[in-house]
């Protein structure tokens, strides 16, 4: 039996309203037994996350309802992350009324180094615990819950997520601006003529603009907290119809998108017709080629008989494919193979009619 | 190809199932090429003897899937 994938409290219910059914679980990336980490048993040469982060080397922004559940929050379990929140609130950095920031100097870092994803420790999320747990994980953001290393279904599971995070982004930001018209604040936020798209010195142990923070916040300075809780209050009994209303029209069609990648992902179909999309040969080991497709955070291990037959997913029928690798290959491709090189995108359907350019020989 | 080789050929096939595409640890990392017999010049222990053509994963193009 396939587990439901562990959702924040509040999203859990809206999610499987969009999806239509039940959301399986991501069970190869297995936080508590990181598939990131070295061990023992791991293949000399793979990229590791850092054991002291694991992926969590990304501090995500927190919208006005989560922060508030958050603070509201009287888990044990979620202690650190609550203090860490309150703590940022206090010093009043990169805290508005939309949400409490990750700050600029972490996106100007994150943004401009390559591959810092699980291999910066500089830059672990100050929502962890020391020992490593996520100080907020019953309300973390979309950009938490939906990420993962590995995927079940390779590519067809990381569409699904990806664009469940683009819809929870989404959601996230419509619902936080929601919260702050309910509650008559953000004229000082929205009505910036030039946005700020740089660190202020405040980010780097400077003075805090108070004048600019007054006119944020207005009647609300210095009641921060009570103002996010207030917010969680708001969104936490909404259905997610009522999301639909409150939110804009990007909503509406992000949660199509979703439906129809959920559809992708409960179906085990094989296309009629099968070609090479991408696949990286990146080492040998064990007697199998070691591989990438879809994303180097989930490389396989190809039998060598699988990828010399490939070649023979050429745009033909898929199963006259099979039938020319059987007789001229000796080798029978079961079709829940033939599934999963398509799910980890080595293989893609083809339509020569859709082609933009067709073969001319 | 004769009838009778082709025949051979599915009684002895080898079977592939998608227990044979594995998943495994870790992610991709810088990629070491071994070219033939030429003695390389790599000064990394575990590629002593590979000629060292080093490739980062986002040189070689692979999609490295980060929020």
């Amino acid at each position: 039996m396939i587990s439901d994938a562990t959702l924040p409290e509040l999203y859990a219910p809206w999610l499987r309203t969009v999806a239509g059914g039940p959301i399986p679980a991501e069970t190869k990336a297995t936080c508590d037994h990181c598939a990131m980490l070295a061990s023992p048993g791991s293949g000399p040469d793979a990229g590791y996350f850092h054991p002291d982060t694991k992926c969590c080397t990304f501090k995500p922004n927190l919208p006005n309802f989560l922060a508030g559940r958050i603070l509201s929050e009287s888990d044990p379990s979620m202690l650190e992350g609550r203090k860490a929140v309150e703590a940022q609130i206090a010093r009043r950095v990169a805290v508005k009324p939309s949400e409490v920031s990750s700050g600029f100097v972490f996106s100007l870092l994150y943004g401009a180094t390559p591959f810092a994803m699980g291999r910066a420790p500089a830059l672990r999320c100050h929502y962890l615990s020391p020992g490593g747990e996520c100080g907020i994980w019953k309300h973390r953001p979309g950009v938490c819950a939906t990420w993962y290393c590995k995927h079940v279904r390779g590519a067809t599971g990381h569409r699904f997520w990806k664009l469940a995070d683009k819809l929870l982004r989404e959601v996230e930001q419509d619902l936080a601006y929601w919260c702050m018209a309910q509650h008559q604040v953000g004229s000082g936020e929205l009505g910036e003529l030039a946005p700020q798209t740089r660190p202020h010195v405040s980010e780097l142990d400077g003075e805090i603009d108070w004048a600019q923070y007054r006119r944020l916040w207005g009647n609300w300075a210095g009641r921060e907290i009570e103002f996010y809780q207030a917010c969680a209050r708001l969104v936490e009994t909404l259905t997610w119809p009522q999301v639909e209303e409150n939110c804009g029209p990007r909503v509406g069609i992000l949660a199509g998108l979703v439906r129809d990648a959920y559809a992708h992902l409960e179906s085990s179909a094989i296309p009629e017709r099968l070609r090479i999309k991408e696949v990286t040969f990146t080492g040998f080991e064990g007697g199998n080629y070691k591989v990438t497709a879809y994303s180097g955070f989930d490389p396989l291990l190809m039998p060598e008989r699988l990828a010399r037959v490939l070649r023979y997913f050429d745009g033909r029928p898929t199963e006259e494919a099979l039938q020319a690798i059987l007789v001229e290959r000796s080798v029978r491709l079961d079709l829940s193979l033939v599934r999963r090189l398509v799910d980890f995108g080595i293989l893609e359907a083809w339509d020569s009619g859709k082609s933009l350019f067709p073969m001319v020989s | 190809m004769s009838e009778e080789k082709e025949k051979e050929n599915q009684k002895q096939a080898e079977e592939l199932s998608a227990e044979d595409l594995k998943q495994v640890t870790g992610g991709a990392s810088d990629i070491f090429a071994k070219i033939g017999d030429i003695k390389g010049e790599s000064l990394d222990d575990k590629h002593r003897d590979q000629r060292a053509i080093l490739v980062s994963p986002v040189t070689a193009g692979i999609k490295m899937r980060q929020p």
